[in-house]
This record gives C-alpha cells, structure tokens and sequence, in this order.
C-alpha cells in the first residue's frame, strides 16, 4: 500500500473499521513510512484532545427551569383550549340567535301581510289582499311600457293568474290623476 | 424506580402512560449529554441551554410521537440537532444582515510556546472546530466528542454509513491541518498525557 491509500483510511484505522487484510499492509507501510507514521500521530492526537476536552456544564437550576418551562407551556395551552371551546360556543349561539331572529322576523308570509301601500280613495287596500289584487292596484301594477311597433302584446288568461297586458289602459291606470293631468297637457300640446 | 435497571424504552412508555417522574429521570439522563452535543455546535451556553430546553419540551409534548423503532437517544439527538439548525441559520441570516460577515476572525495566540500547559490548547481546538463546516463539526462532535457508533451517527444526520466515515475523517483531517502550528502539542498527547483540557 501506498502513503495516498494510507492517508485515506487513517480516520477508519484509527476507528478499527477496516478489514484485517488492509490492517496488516497499513502496518507493513507504517512501519517503514515516517511521513505517514508522523500523520497517523496528527490524527490520534486531534482525537485525543476531543476525548479529553472539559465537559460543559448546565447552569444551576436547569432541571427546575425545564419543569417550569413544561407547567408553563401545558397551562397555556389548558387556556388556549378554553378560549377556543368558548369562542365556538360564542358562535355556536350567535348562529342560533341570527336563525331565530331570521325565522321570527324574516319574509312576510300572506296571513302577516302588513300593507305597503295605502291605496287611493277610489281604489282603498282590502284587508286580505290577494294575488290580483296586488297586480290590479294602481300602485303596485307592474309599469307597462309601450309596446313596440308590430309586436304583439303579451295576452293572459285569467287561467294563467295573470292580468291582461294591455300597455295603454294600465298606463292610464297607473299614473296618477297629476300625472294624467299632464299627459293631458302633452296630447294637447303635440 | 431502579435507575440502573430500567431502559430508554422502557423509561419511554412509562412517558408516554403520563409517569411525570420517568420524564424527570430522563432529563437527567440526557441533559448533561445534550449540552455538550449542542454546546458544541452553537457554541454558546446560554443558547445551547434554552435549545436543550426547547428539546425536552417537545419530547414532552410529541412523547407519543416516539416508535420503538429507533434508540430513544437517536430521537432525542434528531430533535435536538434540528433545533440547533434553525439556531444556526438564524445566525447567519443575522450576521448577514449585520455585515459581520466581513469581518475576519483572528487566530488565537499562544502566549508562551515554550512553557506549554495542556490548558492551552483547549480554546484553540474549540475554535478549531467551530470553524468546521457545519456537517463536518456535528459528525466529528457525535463521534469524538459523544463517542457514539457510526450507525446512530447515520440514524441522527439520517445520511448513509459512508458519508459519516467520510465526513469525520475530513473532519479530522481539517482539525489537523489547523492544529499543525501546535505540533509540539501532538506529541506531547500521543505520548498518553492524560490532561484534562479546560475549556474555559
């Protein structure tokens, strides 16, 4: 064996790590070798010194701090955990309280029906306002606007639960008496 | 409990069934062991002192976490290497943000080279070996300094046999190269003389 093979394997030489075969030429070749017998020497020393090297040594107290440290970080996480189970509570009931409110208060069903509007003197709200109704009432017909040349006006049935589309009579319907006033004023005036 | 008798593992599932006193038998198996790991890669007491903390805080919280399949020393070693770690890149990150980097360190003198003392190559060696590269100072530290097997040493840095051996004989082979100035020193330890070297 050379001073480069050697070299290599003084770290596993030095450790017993090698096979017998390659034991026995690397003490044939250190037996001989200044040069490498010299850094074999480097090699157990930097060894050496690591083994002899003082221990640190802890701090007075450190077991305690550790216990401490322990107790402390278990109670936080005991408050995290109530904070936590408190805040779903909190909204838990929240999301009860807003469907409550959303049920007690909600959409107006037909038998709650509070009146909007309240209608004309020639055309008052009854009190139990129906469908048909609501779509007759001047106030709360829906706007027609004016049919489009050649188009056809939309035309429903009663069966159908709709009213009559008739764009020019529920414009007149709709408007109020001012308002017919001065639509009277613009035929007049065009 | 019988410290002498009971194992690791055995210490372990006592924690992991909430025994309080098999994890206080524990830290004192291992606190002393875990400074002079981490002590010796962060190089400071007061910061290896507060990872050690942090390491036996975890243990604590992830006990269940532990299998049998491994050494409970291989876990415990893990856990504390990887805060040692974080430890380390937050330096350089700081010392990159300082400009430290810039500044260059200055060799340690021997005041008198003629009346050598063993004392006095302590603080050469420490800085020696903080000046590894940080794979080749926890491989050389594990195995020089905690005097553990090649195979846990694999286990710890989870690389394969080979890179350890690899890894601690360049180690050596740097510490050497450093030390050389201080040969005299060299022959004096081969020789056998069983100082012990203080560090501080």
């Amino acid at each position: 064996m050379n001073c480069r093979g050697v070299s290599r394997r003084l770290s596993a030489f030095i450790d017993n790590d090698i096979s017998p075969g390659i034991r026995q030429a690397m003490d044939e070749h250190l037996e001989t070798c200044i040069g490498c017998k010299r850094r074999l020497a480097e090699f157990e020393a930097v060894i050496e010194a690591a083994h002899v090297m003082k221990p640190l040594a802890l701090s007075e107290g450190f077991s305690q701090r550790v216990a401490e440290a322990i107790r402390a970080r278990q109670e936080s996480r005991q408050v995290t955990g109530i904070v936590r189970y408190r805040f779903s509570l909190a909204g838990v009931a929240f999301v009860a309280a807003a469907a409550s409110i959303f049920f007690l208060v909600g959409p107006q069903s037909n038998e709650n029906l509070t009146p909007v509007f309240t209608g004309t003197e020639d055309r008052p709200v009854s009190d139990n306002p129906t469908v048909t109704d609501f779509y007759e009432h001047p106030e709360t017909k829906v706007s027609s606007f004016p049919i489009p040349e050649g188009a056809e006006a939309a035309r429903f049935t009663e069966s159908d639960s709709l009213p009559v589309n008739d764009s020019l009579s529920r414009i007149d319907e709709f408007l109020l008496p001012s308002v017919q006033e001065v639509r009277e004023n613009v035929n007049v005036k065009f | 409990m019988k410290k002498e008798k009971i194992t690791d593992k055995e210490l372990m599932e006592l924690i992991q069934s909430g025994d309080e006193r098999a994890f206080t038998e524990l830290v004192a198996r291992y606190q002393d062991r875990l400074l002079n790991f981490v002590g010796r890669i962060v190089t400071d007491q007061e910061t290896a002192e507060e990872l050690i903390q942090e390491t036996f805080l975890r243990i604590f919280n992830q006990k269940h976490s532990y299998t049998p399949e491994f050494a409970v020393s291989t876990w415990i070693y893990t856990i504390a290497l990887n805060l040692a770690r974080s430890e380390l890149r937050k330096r350089k990150l700081r010392r990159f943000l300082s400009l430290d980097f810039l500044k260059e360190e200055s060799d340690i003198e021997i005041a008198d080279k003629t009346n050598f003392t063993g004392e006095s190559l302590a603080p050469i060696l420490h800085k020696a070996i903080d000046a590894l590269p940080e794979d080749y100072k926890t491989a050389f530290v594990l195995c020089d300094i905690q005097r553990l097997p090649y195979q846990q040493i694999a286990e710890i840095l989870r690389v394969p046999v080979g890179t350890v051996k690899s890894r601690i004989n360049r180690a050596r082979a740097m510490l050497r190269d450093k030390l050389k100035p201080y040969k005299e020193i060299y022959y004096e330890l081969s020789r056998g003389i069983p100082q012990a070297i203080s560090l501080y």
